[in-house]
């Protein structure tokens, strides 16, 4: 029995949770508190959605690095609306059907422009960033206002039940329902096609454009998600929400086994590598290390994972070249023989 | 079989998770108790009889100009106390971080927490869980609306209104003069631009032309924000600037723009070394000296009489903290050698 290369990066990562969760138990007296392990599980929660979405991205062939705009702009949008009273199925819905008008303009500008992922999705952050300073409630004189919600229907996102907090329900929840659409469905299956080779896509009638522009679709929808739970726990929207978590979302995916060249990968990695980066700089804290080594470790831990991954790469690669040299030999013996045959 | 794998990594980590919240959940629930009890109870930590004490520093970033002296006054308070412990963060300029680190120092179950909040209102929940679970928390500089033991910072208002003050003196009334203020979030708390604005609209000895709120405060920020404001305000006479990294931005973007002979007077708020220089040289017309040094040194006696006394803005009944303002004085020309010689906000004099 052989373990597919994609399990075995999952259950790599797995065994690497499980292994610094055990170090930390046993070292850090606080790290086994029940707060610490929601707060662990809810800051994973809001990388985590939006690693849902990037994935989407990223095994399509893409990268999605306009994610902290989206939060920024779909965040302050769903802080107004909570400031007029309205439930939050409402503020959710307008988050998400804006997230992912956003993430369709990636989508749309990428394929029928043919540009560059990187630099668009760097440039439309920037752009949706500007949209919510835009839509920001502001003071007479034009400056920005700081507003703290009170609207009660709208913060119960923002609180737990059972000891889970929403945000870590709804991560879990979007986590099946994406893995499920990745390996059980034929978009799945036509997305990492994409990913994997776009024109042999093509010209097997997949629809490239079409996948591109719905993967950014749902991972706009997603950062609108992140961002209305964040906005409901943290009780207010500001231009700085969202900053950073571009490439943490991307960091992620690549650490939970997400390619970065498209075509391998899920949202169950995505999901293990949320919780591992998480996981690390929650129990770096835990040692008082100076943060400069928390930045070493944490981007040494995202090239270990490229660099397993570039690996894994070879070591397929090399598989392959030996089945294909051994198919080669025994279809040259049985030409051989066949030859010998004929000949007696 | 491979659907398996995944089902089975997927039910592992369900599990973990499951069980490091039921294996540690009565634990936890001992430890809950105790807080509510401390809060209650009001404890006495006596520290002057040797006890420990665990005290983290939470700054907006380890760039912040100011957070250096701060920790220098305060780990200068607490020379003699070698039982106090204080650890320091950086969540670099990000509130999110600074969230997420607040639930790091509750969870290590520390007895005070000393905080330059990035955002007025985003912290408010998470430093409101923190007092409830009985930690003194001070915001330093950088408060925030919701209610904590304390907040500690060198007057911002009265800076203003007193520079403005000074300003006028310099320029005829009426002089065009933009705010290069901090960002929205931070107004509530740093006013020293709304101390110059109503100055300026008492006497009418300024026209504010814009008060322009920068993201951050930064040399680069503040280059780029008065490079703006010199291209919009061709006539623009007095660039009011929060603090003096924004001040030197502003003195670089004249020179920058070749207006040196235009007579746009800077103003600052700090007194770093760089800015006190810049006074001397005569790019910056001068700048509210404050003492980050005695901030910390306030924020950390006033936390060890807190844990003594065992106050916190959350057994007070959340509905009172203490607003402790420490004095500024106008740095110009005149006064600026003096300055220099007695700064705290000299590093290298810390070397003994």
């Amino acid at each position: 029995m052989r373990i597919s290369q994609k399990v075995t990066r999952k259950l790599i990562t797995l065994a690497l949770i499980v292994i610094l969760s055990a170090i930390f138990a046993a070292t850090a007296p606080s790290f086994l508190k029940l707060r610490n392990v929601q707060e662990i599980l809810r800051v994973a929660a809001y990388t985590g959605i939006i690693c849902v979405g990037v994935s989407f991205v990223l095994i399509g062939g893409g990268i999605d690095l306009s994610s902290g705009g989206i939060i920024c702009f779909t965040g302050i949008i769903a802080c107004r609306l909570a400031m007029l009273g309205l439930p939050w199925p409402v503020i959710l819905l307008a988050a998400v059907v804006v997230g992912a008008a956003c993430g369709f303009f990636n989508g749309w500008l990428i394929t029928h422009f043919y540009l560059n992922d990187f630099i668009t999705t760097l440039a439309t952050g920037f752009v949706f960033s500007g949209f919510g300073l835009l839509v920001i409630a502001k003071e007479p004189n034009g400056t920005v206002m700081s507003q703290t919600i009170t609207n009660r229907g709208f913060l119960v996102l923002g609180k737990h039940v059972g000891g889970f907090y929403y945000i870590v329900i709804a991560w879990i929840l979007l986590t099946l329902v994406a893995w499920f659409i990745q390996t059980r469905t034929r978009y799945g299956l036509h997305t990492c096609a994409t990913g994997s080779n776009s024109k042999s896509s093509e010209m097997s009638g997949v629809n490239v454009k079409r996948m591109k522009i719905s993967t950014f679709t749902i991972c706009g929808a997603c950062c609108a998600i992140g961002a209305v739970f964040t906005v409901a726990y943290q009780q207010t929207a500001y231009l700085s929400l969202g900053s950073g978590m571009g490439f943490d979302a991307v960091a992620a995916c690549v650490v939970g086994g997400v390619m970065l060249g498209g075509g391998k990968g899920d949202a169950v990695g995505a999901f293990l590598g949320a919780v591992f980066m998480t996981l690390v700089t929650n129990g770096m804290r835990k040692y008082g290390l100076d943060t400069s080594w928390q930045y070493v470790f944490e981007g040494a831990v995202i090239l270990i994972a490229i660099m397993s991954d570039a690996g894994f790469a070879v070591i397929s690669a090399r598989r392959l070249r030996a089945l294909s040299e051994k198919n080669a030999n025994e279809e040259a013996l049985l030409e051989a023989r066949a030859k010998g045959g004929s000949a007696q | 079989m491979k659907k398996f794998r995944k089902i089975l990594a997927l039910v592992l980590v369900a599990l973990l998770a499951v069980s490091l919240l039921a294996g540690c959940s009565s634990s936890d629930n001992s430890s809950g108790s105790d807080n509510k009890t401390v809060a209650k109870t009001k404890p006495v930590i006596d520290i002057n009889g040797g006890a420990a004490c665990k005290m983290a520093y939470i700054p907006m970033g380890a760039g912040q100009e100011d957070f250096p002296v701060i920790l220098k006054g305060m780990q200068e308070a607490i020379a003699l106390y070698p039982n106090i412990t204080l650890d320091t963060y950086d969540p670099g300029f990000n509130p999110n971080n600074q969230i997420n680190l607040l639930n790091e120092c509750i969870t290590q179950g520390v007895n005070v927490i000393f905080i330059n909040s990035m955002d007025a209102t985003a912290l408010n929940s998470t430093i409101a869980a923190a007092e409830e679970a009985g930690i003194v928390v001070i915001s330093i500089n950088n408060g925030c609306s919701g209610v904590h033991t304390a907040h500690i910072q060198n007057t911002t208002y009265d800076a203003g209104y007193e520079a403005a003050e000074y300003l006028s003196t310099l320029v005829p009334a009426g002089a065009k003069t933009v705010i290069l203020d901090v960002a929205a979030e931070l107004k509530p708390t740093c006013t020293m631009g709304q101390g110059f604005e109503d100055y300026a609209t008492k006497t009418g000895a300024f026209e504010i032309m814009e008060d322009y709120a920068q993201s951050i405060t930064s040399i680069e920020v503040g280059y780029q924000a008065a490079s703006e404001v010199l291209t919009k305000y061709k006539d623009v006479q007095v660039l009011y600037c929060v603090n003096d990294n924004t001040a030197i931005g502003a003195a670089q973007a004249i020179e920058a723009a070749g207006r040196q002979d235009d007579g746009i007077i800077i103003w600052g708020y700090s007194g770093t070394p760089a800015a006190l220089d810049a006074i001397a040289q005569g790019k910056i017309a001068g700048t509210s000296y404050s003492d980050p040094f005695y901030e910390g040194y306030a924020a950390m006696v006033s936390a060890m009489n807190y844990v003594q006394l065992g106050i916190t803005g959350h057994n007070l009944g959340n509905e009172f903290f203490a607003n402790v303002l420490l004095p500024t004085k106008n740095v110009t020309i005149d006064n600026v050698l003096e300055t220099i010689r007695g700064t705290h906000w000299d590093m290298s004099a810390y070397n003994y």
